[in-house]
């Protein structure tokens, strides 16, 4: 019985191979097992806590690795809900810096001045047009109290003014010509209501200003234009009857010598009247223009009629004329207003002459346009008046003897023409009036 | 947490029992019971005299996203695990 002995010896060697393996395997589990837990961060197994075969039928690999796809889990919804939450914060900022943008876009596009103020007046933050207007940079606005842009706006600035509008301030540049600025004012408040500085928004209303009172004026002008056309009028016809009485008795031939002298002084002062109500007529005509005759004309033939009117006072007063013409291109103009112009001018100067003295006048073609001189060795005009002798009615000289509608008809002319009337005069040495007119090659410009 | 409306609760008691590996067993239970526990509508309780378990459980099962009190009641601990909020 050799074999089953040799079968029983090959079972145990088998068996205790066998638990040998299996001990392996529970070591190898219970490694494992402390493993995980070691990495899930919590307490190994203690060696006694529990026996290799409870180990086993426990499963402990199987329970911390499903715990681990729990963790594993946990973290992974840990991970969306935090990225969620940065996208949302994301979204956030990009909402508040777009808006942002859009606002700084739509402030800087302004055409207005903006200044933002501490609650201290200081510049905090200013926009593009704020320095074109104040002719500040900038970096020089920030930091700076109101007072060094604008003294006169911090003055109107009471501590608890609420919110002011259309404030007029004066306002010096840099190349230091006054500007006039109109300004609003208003609090900047934070959501509590709690004051946290200023905002002021101001333009240039200077052109403005100006503009508004030029069409005052013009509109004043033609309101005395009217009544002036509507005066004339009326006095021209019992004027007629005066100097046409006045010449039936100068013929009368029993007049004695004083009579005749005296009726002599009523014709001449009705002429002179009736030149005064012309000149209003004129200036009528201008203030509100009628339609005019364009057609082409030669400056230097118009100059070479209208001067011989000139000629007797020019040779009693001793002043030497002297003609200086160039040849030129025609120009597009209504003849009556350019002899008007001329005959103005010239009378001008021979006014301020007084006795002695000579008047050039000179023609010259520059480019496109057409230059006309008037020039004088008169008193010249002082800087302080030349601005205001193209206004109509303004006069230096007696009553009677101007009217002071004579350069303001020139200039409505002549800008009527697309030119322009220019005057240089130094003082004690004489004056020059520079017209320059634009050729007359447009043909659209005629009839009307 | 106690205006939480849970509607039914998982005893586990492992109360004098020779338990080893508490841990394990909880962990287990864990598992089993993850989708009722998740939905906030169940909790876990175990009972438990094992001192060291009120500190590895509670630590695991937060690690697992669920939230954990522990309690101790006359001789014994509690171990309420359930749905974290928010
Ligand atoms: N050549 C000049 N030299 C000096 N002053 C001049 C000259 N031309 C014009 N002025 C000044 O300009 C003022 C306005 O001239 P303007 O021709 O408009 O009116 P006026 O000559 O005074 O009156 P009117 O021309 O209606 O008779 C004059 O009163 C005079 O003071
Ligand atoms: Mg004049």
């Amino acid at each position: 019985m050799d074999k089953p002995d040799g079968d029983l010896s090959a079972m145990a060697a088998r068996c205790s191979e066998l638990e040998a393996e299996n001990r392996a395997y529970a070591r190898y589990i219970r490694d494992k097992t402390n493993q995980l837990l070691e990495i899930m961060g919590t307490r190994t197994l203690e060696p006694d806590e529990l026996d290799d075969r409870a180990l086993i039928e426990l499963d402990p690999i199987g329970i911390v690795a499903q715990s681990f796809r729990q963790i594993i889990n946990h973290l992974n919804r840990t991970i969306d809900e935090l990225q969620q939450a940065r996208a949302g914060e994301r979204e956030l900022q990009e909402f508040y810096l777009t808006e942002k943008m859009k606002l700084a876009t739509v402030i800087e596009s302004l055409s207005e001045g903006l200044l933002v103020l501490d609650e201290h007046n200081r510049v905090l933050s200013c926009n593009r047009a704020a320095d074109e207007i104040t002719t500040w940079l900038a970096t020089e606005m920030l930091g700076q109290p109101l007072e060094a842009l604008f003294p006169e706006l911090q003055g109107k600035l009471s501590q608890d003014a609420e919110d002011m509008q259309n404030l007029e301030i004066l306002f010096r540049t840099r190349q230091g010509r006054d500007r006039l600025l109109s300004a609003n004012v208003g609090q900047l408040r934070d959501s509590e209501g709690r004051r946290l500085g200023r905002v002021v928004t101001f333009r240039d209303s200077t052109e403005e200003k100006r503009r508004a009172e030029l069409y005052h004026r013009t509109e004043k002008l033609a309101a005395i234009g009217q009544l002036s056309a509507g005066v004339a009028h009326e006095l021209n016809t019992p004027l007629g009857s005066v100097l046409g009485y006045a010449r039936l008795l100068l013929k009368d031939k029993t007049l004695n010598q004083t009579q005749r002298v005296w009726a002599e002084i009523i014709a001449e002062q009705v002429k002179k009247s009736s030149s005064i109500i012309q000149g209003l007529l004129r200036f009528a005509r201008q203030a509100n223009p009628v339609r005019r005759s364009l057609e082409p004309c030669s400056l230097n033939d118009i100059i070479r009629q209208t001067l011989p009117l000139l000629a007797t006072e020019m040779t009693k007063r001793k002043i030497a004329l002297v003609e200086d013409l160039h040849s030129l291109p025609t120009i597009l103009a209504d003849p009556r207003e350019l002899e008007q112009v001329v005959l103005n001018l010239a009378l001008n100067a021979l006014q301020a002459i007084g006795s002695k003295g000579r008047i050039r006048i000179l023609t010259r073609h520059a480019g496109s346009r057409v230059v006309l001189k008037v020039e004088d060795d008169g008193p010249g005009i002082p800087e302080s008046i030349r601005s205001r002798i193209f206004d109509p009615f303004y006069t230096t000289k007696p009553v009677g003897e101007g009217t002071g509608l004579g350069l303001s008809i020139c200039s409505g002319i002549v800008s009527d023409l697309g030119g322009a009337i220019d005057v240089l005069s130094t003082e004690g040495e004489g004056t020059t009036f520079v017209v320059s007119l634009p050729m007359g090659e447009n043909p659209s410009r005629n009839g009307h | 947490m106690e205006s939480r409306e849970i509607v039914e609760t998982i005893d586990l008691n492992i109360l004098g029992q020779v338990c080893p590996a508490c841990l394990l067993v909880v962990l287990k239970a864990l598992n089993d019971h993850e989708e009722r526990l998740r939905s906030g509508k169940t909790r876990l309780v175990v009972r438990t005299d094992h001192r060291d378990s009120t500190r590895t459980v509670p630590e695991s099962a937060r690690k697992m996203g669920y939230e954990a009190q522990v309690r101790k009641v006359d001789t014994y601990y509690e171990i309420s695990i359930g749905r974290k909020d928010g």
